[in-house]
């Protein structure tokens, strides 16, 4: 059910952008619910989804993305036939992926970050598309988990082919993505290894007193 | 569009999952229309050494660091399209020693069997021959004998 109106629901953003504290995050709480009402689109009517859309707005509030241009185009566009709850799951699960990258939020969230980007991206990879042969740019930013405004880019760079339908939204060819028959990467792996990089490299700007130890006798 | 990563670009993904190099390896490795990327083996072969003998210093880091073989496995069975020799294009010019690497700092007999395939016993028998190649070792015509 539709709450509120497009320009009502950038109000709201803004808002939730200049407040602080307990307002903003009430504030943020309000758009996510706004979402989740939306993603019965995307067979995701349960609980959990309820809150991970609270738990994914909350890490990009903490990683400074909330307040990112393309979240309000996808807030604004989210009711909108032909997708628009698709695109803002795309463009989420994009924005995670950058979250990931934040070192302030800590190890444990920039993994959660990469989980739930997966979570927002395997609703769109499952689902029927709309005209057979066909993928939304939802669709192509979900398979490769990149942004959705990277796939308008390559679209307007024709970097790949697309046709604009009748109602605006583009229409992208299938077949150009299978066309490469050599072995190829699975996005499940790279996200694994993005989870693991984290791992790995967690704490490492402060040397061990071994390696420490190691580097001054040979400064020696 | 056709591009070759280097040895920075490598690290720069090892390093940073969330950055633009480990994006570019990724759309490379998903085979997506928009970049056809790939490593050479002279790449591979100093990114191998750097990580497992040389040691690389990481964003932030102070102190240069090796890393195991078991720390790398992940990153090199995700990037395998693009990693494993069979896929690697081979470096036409100048530095291609990423298949002879393992020979730097052999006697130049030893180096000599292994690349001409020459018979070892004669080649090693030659004194001449005998001094190691470096980087640093100036170049000096062995005397005939």
């Amino acid at each position: 059910m539709e709450i509120l109106s497009p320009e009502d629901r950038v109000v709201l953003w803004r808002a939730a952008i200049d407040a602080e504290g307990a307002r903003r995050e009430t504030l943020v709480r309000a758009i996510a619910k706004e979402i989740f009402e939306s993603l019965g689109a995307l067979d995701m009517y349960a609980d959990q989804y309820a809150q991970m859309t609270i738990e994914s707005l909350g890490i990009l509030d903490d990683a400074g993305l909330f307040a990112s241009d393309s979240l309000r185009r996808c807030l604004e566009a989210l009711h909108e036939p032909g997708g628009g709850v698709e695109l803002l799951a795309a463009e989420v699960a994009g924005l995670l992926r950058d979250a990931a990258g934040i070192e302030h939020l800590g190890v444990q969230r920039r993994i959660r970050a990469i989980e739930m980007a997966s979570q927002w991206r395997e609703h769109l990879l499952v689902r029927e598309p709309a005209e057979p042969g066909y993928l939304s740019v939802a669709d192509v930013a979900a398979r490769y988990g990149v942004s959705t405004q990277a796939v308008y880019k390559w679209l307007s760079k024709q970097r790949i082919e697309g046709t604009r339908g009748p109602g605006g939204s583009w229409r992208i060819p299938a077949a150009q993505f299978q066309s490469d028959t050599r072995p190829a990467t699975t996005r499940e792996r790279l996200d694994a290894l993005q989870a693991q990089l984290i791992s790995l490299h967690e704490g490492s700007d402060l040397p061990g007193e071994e390696e420490l130890g190691g580097q001054l006798r040979a400064e020696d | 569009m056709r591009v070759e990563f280097d040895t920075t670009v490598l690290w720069g993904a090892f390093h940073s999952s969330s950055g633009p190099c480990f994006s570019l390896m990724a759309l490379a490795a998903q085979r997506t229309p928009v970049l056809d990327g790939f490593i050479t083996d002279v790449i591979g072969a100093e990114f191998w050494w750097r990580a497992t003998q040389q040691g690389v210093k990481g964003p932030g880091q102070r102190v240069a660091r090796t890393y195991t073989e078991q720390e790398l496995a992940p990153f090199l069975e995700t990037f395998e399209v693009l990693l494993e020799p069979t896929n690697m294009a081979r470096a036409p010019l100048s530095r291609s020693l990423g298949q002879n690497a393992s020979l730097v700092g052999l006697p130049l007999g030893e180096f000599l069997h292994v690349v001409t395939g020459v018979d070892r016993a004669a080649l090693l028998a030659a004194t001449t021959l005998s001094f190691p190649v470096t980087r640093s070792s100036r170049w000096t015509s062995p005397t005939c004998t």
